[in-house]
């Protein structure tokens, strides 16, 4: 007789989602179910709205990946107006997105993925020289000596003893999942603390061109933030200075603290190659190094992978209507031309109808709707997106900085490029992107400089900030790659105001229910197969999960095209 | 967990010395902007308080208060959960999952009765049961209910659950209502902004632990030592707002001048927060500082005062999207031109009136 | 224009007074104000602290304001306690049916045209009453409380935040408050039109001298107008 267990809530992710589980008799996943159980309408509220507005609202769609939502909205709006920002803003929009995805990987590596591979417990029976020498053969990293490992195993050693654990409290210690001898594990406490320490600087590069993170500003046409290398009222040199220093540090804590950390964990789980999934994997690319409109000058190119197949790029036009569709077949919501069939965000719609079982319950009716998220589709595939898909691509088209990194990564490990295809190979994809991103803040540092040189103070252009100079009707598409995949938004502007607002968010491709055709999202492909160890301890659902870093306030956006009214729910 | 620490003894189990203990109360009233005369009070309350625990629900939200309160650099991140207070429920930052964190939800409301403080993040969709946001197969506003009622105090983190947020803009699809229409019977303390300032949050919580009562606050039941004054009020480029010299164009001189928002949209006049005397991110630069408008997310309704590009908010009237100017200058005309059809319709009458004692006079 | 058969001492000099303090206190307190709503002058040349145009903009609102208030609480004090027969409230009584009844409903029926002749009221007209109730008595209240509350913003904890900042949750906000302030300022603009119009129609029609009467306090009853017993 299968078991069905139930992970609700799932931790260390944005948001709220469920996972529920058919084991069979040797506690391996025969199928999962992935539901997103919140909705907040957010679509709904932006009809109607000033267009100009609509990236602070889209914006709150999630803290995590702060900024990615803004700069899809506003490249939306600009696009349906035709608005071509200055050099400038393209320049800081691209440093500041650089900056959200490393910040992004770092915090989700140590803070929301760790503890799926690294015991804390563990890391009180170490031996703090021996955690030395290993940390000092890895990285140049300075804060390695014994002495340091040793203080913090002490500091470890009181907290635990005072009884109350905090954030570590009821975590799976001592599973038999966990790999890492125990002075690994103290690297990487040391490691969690440092980076939590860390994290923060990273984005203060925000808070100098958009005023604050979490959710910087935005400007459509630009970005409000002056440059003016002659003033102490507009971004100077100090300031600039400063995110250089930032930008420096950051790539050495990539370089000495967060690689290091991800090959030497690896190393000891090599053998744990479950969590593959689609094979599938879709990106609408990023980093513009020209106009927004030209593909050909992205650094994150664009493109989709069907079945692994690396020789074929397939090309990507997210404005073809039969290319990027979304059903409700498995959703709380209802098609009027059935539920069945996807639909174009351009034509999209969505009545938002509760059917699950009216809470408190103990499983959803997992055979008919149970999530809030809608079911994305890319030519009628599911489709991966996020880090591993980036990786894969840029390895496929020959980025050769990518394909540097992935063949050091993958030598150092001994293994082969397949494994690539696993949980395993999504969270190093996202470290070697980190590396990559990095490396990429430091770029565009020196263009701005180079740009600011040369005389060029301009960050926005206003010549159509006044609606009046609008057209009577417009439509505009969107893009960015979030650090948790492609994201696309969808305006249609009438009369000066907001008449449809669609979004297309990378959780839910990954986090999606299945389709009509009963074809599985990639969450719930890539659990399947996996052995659990102790099915009451569900340590293998979480570490699959966690690396494909989800965020469900994201996901569950979705909305009304059309502005129906939302249907009454029924509580069945 | 019966044996409650205070902080004087975990310094001790740390293996720090009483040197860095006296140090970290140093800097917590500093971070407090306590005056110097208070730090005796403040090593009383370390030494004597146990660490207290948090459970930290999350609902409707978009997690950047959590992500706002790691950011704090006065006290950081690291010494707040190893240190100050035990963060024993937080689904963004827990190492359990499933049942097993549901578990540590249950066991601090039962242990801490009465002693464990509730943050909430986000804020709970009444609508239609609360369908709309579903933690461990229950509803999130039962799970707020419930985790609420054995709670010494309720801290609302953010917009969302001070004054509703995004969601609860207009129409809001979910139903969604601030915490404090839900809780009732607890001291609450209101801590908006979107999200609010890392030190503010972690400024709220230290405030609670060293005097042991909420912070003290204002008619909106926000911190008054946060919010008691507009951003405006503080605002480094008030001279160019009581000069007259306002930014007309975000592309012009005047925005390189740092001249004033205002005619921008600014809502810091009428946005109480810290952000122009604490500013962001370690005190890096905000929002007005960086040359956008404060568009009030501190404020109670911001979502629905917008354009946020203009001072004055469009209204819907009649069925018609308008803004008070248009339909006040609408009234007065239609004012003037009734008195004026008033007044032809007095002349007829009266021309008529004496036609006819004309006519009777002949 | 018929003869003056009789001068009647209608406003008294505090009234007018009144009147006209609070006439100019009303325009100025509109452009001021709609200054600080939407600053519409060009920047001062110079430094920014040589001429503090929006500073003096509020300086005047707010020392118009006191002046204002000042004025209106005299009016009250007038009406109440001013042995003034003209001037008073005893005769204002909106709430009961009578005083809605025979003398309401013919100056009402007059300015609709329904009938051709005027009634001749001395003071207020039972209509203008009402207006002026609704305008000046209600509308300058409104403004006076919701202007002081903004004003305690200023000062936060201070006598005015105290005695009047608790309106502003009533109203949702510091925002909301300032566009509620900023669109019944609108109601004035709107009432002086109909003000006076009506008072130079009323002249035109009865001619009596009801426009020169807040400068002289006269009003006349000329030879072919109705008695006014």
């Amino acid at each position: 007789m299968a078991e069905k267990i139930v992970v609700d809530p799932i931790p260390r992710i944005e948001g709220h989602l469920r996972i529920e589980a058919k084991l069979d008799e040797n506690n391996v996943i025969e199928d999962a179910f992935s539901s997103g159980t919140m909705w907040r309408g957010i679509e709904i509220i932006l009809k109607g709205r000033d267009p100009r507005d609509a990236w602070a609202f889209a914006e709150r769609i999630c803290g995590v990946c702060t900024t990615v939502h803004a700069l899809a909205s506003v490249r939306c709006v600009e696009d349906a107006l035709g608005i071509e920002v200055p050099l400038n803003a393209r320049i800081i929009r691209n440093l500041m997105n650089a900056t959200q995805q490393t910040q992004d990987h770092l915090v989700h590596f140590y803070h929301l993925h760790a503890l799926d591979w690294v015991d804390v417990v563990s890391a009180l029976k170490a031996d703090p020289k021996e955690a030395s020498r290993i940390a000092q053969s890895i990285s140049p990293w300075p804060k390695s000596s014994p002495g340091y490992f040793k203080e913090l195993q002490q500091k470890l050693v009181g907290f635990v003893e005072s009884g109350q654990l905090g954030i570590f409290s009821n975590g799976y210690w001592g599973h038999s999942a966990y790999k890492l001898p125990p002075e690994v594990n103290l690297i990487a406490v040391a490691h969690y603390l440092e980076a939590l320490d860390f994290q923060k600087e990273i984005v203060k590069i925000h808070t100098v061109f958009g005023g604050k993170n979490p959710h910087p500003n935005y400007l459509v046409g630009g970005m409000a933030c002056a440059i003016d290398p002659n003033r102490n009222t507009a971004i100077n040199i100090e300031v600039l200075s400063m995110v250089k220093k930032i930008i420096d540090e950051t790539i050495t804590f990539i370089e000495q603290v967060y690689i290091p950390d991800l090959i030497a964990i690896a190393g000891f789980y090599k053998g744990w190659l479950y969590g593959g999934g689609l094979g599938n994997y879709l990106c609408y690319g990023d980093f513009p190094e020209n106009s927004i409109d030209d593909a050909s000058s992205l650094l994150w190119p664009r493109g989709a992978i069907l079945n692994k197949d690396l020789s074929t790029i397939h090309d990507v036009d997210p404005l073809d209507l039969n290319q990027v569709t979304e059903e409700v077949s498995h959703s709380w919501y209802t098609y009027s031309n059935g539920d069945d069939k996807g639909l174009h965000p351009w034509e999209g719609e969505t009545n938002p109808k509760y059917t699950g079982p009216k809470p408190p319950f103990e499983f959803l009716d997992t055979d008919k709707k149970y999530s809030w998220l809608k079911t994305p589709r890319w030519k009628n595939n599911p489709m991966e997106v996020g880090p591993l898909a980036r990786v894969l691509l840029a390895y496929a088209k020959g980025d050769a900085m990518i394909k540097d990194t992935v063949d050091m990564v993958l030598g150092r490990l001994n293994v082969g490029a397949d494994a690539l295809y696993s949980t395993l190979g999504r969270t190093a994809a996202r470290g070697i992107e980190c590396l990559q991103t990095a490396g990429f803040m430091k770029h565009f540092y020196e263009q701005l400089i180079d740009n600011v040189k040369a005389g060029d103070y301009r960050t926005a252009n206003t010549e159509l900030w006044d609606p009046s100079r609008w057209p009577k009707e417009a439509k505009g598409f969107g893009y960015t790659e979030a650090p948790r995949g492609a994201l696309g938004h969808w305006i249609h502007i009438k009369d000066g105001k907001i008449e449809d607002y669609q979004i297309v968010v990378p959780s839910t491709w990954n986090a999606s229910p299945r389709d009509a055709s009963g074809a599985v999202g990639a969450y719930e492909s890539a659990l399947k197969g996996t052995p659990m160890a102790d099915p009451e301890k569900p340590l293998e659902i979480l570490r699959t999960v966690h690396s494909f870093d989800p965020c469900l306030a994201c996901a569950s956006h979705v909305f009304d095209m059309n502005g129906n009214e939302i249907i009454k729910v029924t509580i069945v | 967990m019966d044996k409650q620490q205070t902080y004087a003894e975990i310094f001790k189990a740390r293996g720090l010395s009483r040197r860095d203990f006296l140090k970290f109360c140093g800097l917590t009233s500093v971070s407090l902007g306590l005056a110097p005369s208070l730090l005796p009070k403040v090593i009383h309350a370390m030494e004597t308080s146990p660490r207290t625990p948090v459970i930290w629900l999350h609902g409707l939200e978009c997690t950047c208060c959590t992500e706002s309160f790691i950011r704090s650099s006065h006290p950081v991140m690291g010494d707040i959960v190893l240190n100050m207070i035990s963060l024993d429920y937080d689904d963004t930052l827990s190492a359990a999952a499933g049942h097993q964190l549901e578990e540590v939800r249950r066991k601090i409301m039962k242990d801490y009765k009465g002693k464990y403080i509730l943050a909430c993040e986000g804020n709970a969709p009444v609508k239609d049961d609360g369908v709309y946001c579903l933690v461990a197969g229950d509803s999130y506003l039962n799970i707020l209910k419930e985790t609420a009622a054995d709670a010494a105090a309720v801290i609302a983190w953010g917009a969302c659950a001070t004054f509703g947020c995004v969601q609860n803009a207009d129409p809001n699809p979910t139903g969604a209502v601030p915490v404090s229409e839900i809780i009732t019977d607890k001291p609450l303390v209101n801590v908006p902004g979107c999200p609010p300032i890392a030190e503010v949050m972690t400024g709220v919580i230290t405030h609670y632990h060293t005097f042991g009562t909420l912070p003290e606050l204002d008619r909106m039941k926000r911190p008054k030592a946060f919010y008691g004054t507009r951003i405006h009020d503080k605002c480094y480029r008030r001279a160019f707002y009581d000069a007259g010299m306002f930014v007309r164009d975000f592309d012009d001189e005047s925005t390189r001048k740092g001249w004033c928002l205002y005619k921008m949209g600014c809502k810091g006049p009428t946005t109480y927060n810290a952000c122009s005397k604490t500013e962001w991110n370690d005190g890096i630069s905000f929002p007005i500082g960086s040359g956008h408008p404060c568009f009030g997310c501190a404020a109670p309704g911001y979502w629905d005062d917008g354009p946020f590009y203009t001072r004055l908010a469009d209204v819907s009237f009649l069925g018609i999207d308008s803004n008070a100017d248009k339909i006040g200058a609408v009234a007065v005309g239609a004012a003037a031109a009734g008195a004026a059809a008033h007044a032809v319709v007095t002349a007829v009458r009266k021309k008529k009136a004496n036609g006819e004692n004309e006519q009777l006079e002949e | 224009m018929g003869k003056i058969i009789e001068e009647i001492y209608v406003w008294k000099l505090p009234v007018r007074m009144y009147h006209w303090i609070n006439a100019l206190c009303i325009t100025v307190l509109f452009v001021t104000g709609f200054y600080i709503a939407s600053p519409y002058l060009n920047p001062p040349i110079g430094e920014a602290v040589w001429f503090k145009q929006m500073s003096v903009f509020r300086f005047i609102h707010f020392a118009t304001a006191f002046v204002f208030i000042a004025n209106y609480l005299f009016r009250m004090y007038w009406a109440l306690f001013g042995h003034d027969r003209y001037a008073r409230f005893a005769g204002f009584r909106p709430w009961s049916p009578k005083w809605w009844g025979k003398p309401f409903r013919e100056q009402m029926a007059s300015y609709l045209f329904l009938r051709p002749d005027e009634p001749s009221h001395v003071g207020h007209n039972p209509v203008a009453a009402l207006t002026y109730f609704i305008f000046i008595f209600c509308g300058s209240l409104f403004m006076i409380l919701t202007g002081l509350a903004m004003y305690g913003e200023n000062n936060p904890g201070g006598f005015t935040d105290t005695w009047f900042g608790w309106l502003i949750p009533l109203f949702g906000g510091s925002y909301n408050l300032h566009i509620v302030h900023h669109s019944v300022a609108w109601i004035f603009p709107f009432y002086v039109i109909l003000h006076l119009y009506a008072i130079f129609r009323h002249d035109i029609v009865d001619r009596s001298s009801v426009t020169s009467s807040i400068i002289t306090g006269y009003k006349h009853r000329v030879e072919d107008e109705a008695s006014l017993d």
